[in-house]
């Protein structure tokens, strides 16, 4: 018979930020708390709207292709992961504008991130880009 | 009344794995450094994928999560179906192809569907390029 645990808050025992899960081959087991993205965001810069995000506390529309990914809760230092993919293409010229490869964190903190996507092709512009997409790993403060 | 559960690992009932283990969508995770609790469902990927689009469009080695099936749209150009919807259109969906030597790029175009992803693939001389090895994840709230 199935069994049903109703709970609010998971909490290790020895470390409180520290939970294992049996992993799927129930050979191995894996960290809950570090598997978790800890920030995720879609992000049209063109109309500065955020489309859908999770631990984003506010986004500031720094300057053209530059924007701030600001946290709600802090990453516990700097050195996080950041996985930024741009969602849109366009070909003007020789330029193709897209995020492919170019969208890149310019600087990382703990309560944020900057991110900057530029043209590919010859000129390397900053650009708007209407779809950005966003997804941090790391330590939560 | 809020309840706290105390535990150092999760499995099943049977206590063999972590297969049948459900998580309502509201539950929080104490973060790494007990000073904040994350919402638990969010920060899970709904999604993911490794494929080859070259000679014919597949998952490798059975390496996907959530994915129904993959339509080779063109070349450098396909779209994951999803088996398990989003709630809705605006999926954070990522894409990245691995053999660089091309100077392969990738991009995601949301589709407008709660159920499909799009993704390009183009050469460092902006062309429509097949890739070997194509990894996408998406995250977001399933509906």
């Amino acid at each position: 018979m199935a069994s049903q645990l109703k709970v609010d808050t998971l909490t290790g025992v020895t470390t409180a930020g520290s939970i294992d899960v049996t992993g799927e081959g129930n050979s191995t087991t894996t960290n809950l708390q570090q598997g978790l993205a800890k920030g995720w965001l879609k992000f049209d810069q063109d109309n500065t709207t955020a489309d859908d995000s999770h631990n984003v506390s506010s986004v500031t529309d720094v300057s053209t292709g530059v924007f701030n990914q600001n946290h709600s809760n802090n990453m516990a230092n700097a050195n996080y992961s950041t996985n930024i993919t741009s969602g849109f293409y366009r070909v003007i010229g020789t330029n193709r504008e897209d995020g492919g490869g170019t969208g890149v964190p310019d600087i990382t903190s703990v309560a944020y991130f900057d991110v900057r996507y530029n043209s590919s092709g010859s000129t390397y512009t900053n650009i708007d880009m209407t779809s950005n997409t966003t997804v941090i790993h790391g330590d939560l403060a | 009344m809020s309840s706290q559960l105390n535990v150092d690992t999760i499995v099943d009932k049977a206590g063999s794995g972590g297969t049948n283990v459900k998580i309502a969508n509201n539950a929080v995770t104490v973060s790494e450094g007990g000073n904040a609790t994350t919402n638990t469902v969010k920060g899970l990927a709904k999604a993911w994928v490794h494929f080859t689009t070259v000679s014919s469009t597949a998952v490798n080695n059975n390496m996907s999560f959530n994915i129904s099936s993959l339509t080779d749209v063109g070349t450098g150009n396909t779209t994951c179906n999803l088996s398990n919807a989003f709630t809705n259109v605006s999926i954070v969906a990522h894409f990245n192809v691995g053999d660089g030597a091309n100077g392969d790029q990738s991009i995601v175009q949301n589709n407008g569907t709660t159920s499909t992803i799009n993704l390009y693939c183009f050469n460092g001389s902006n062309a429509n390029h097949d890739s070997s090895c194509c990894a996408a994840s998406g995250f977001g709230d399933l509906a």
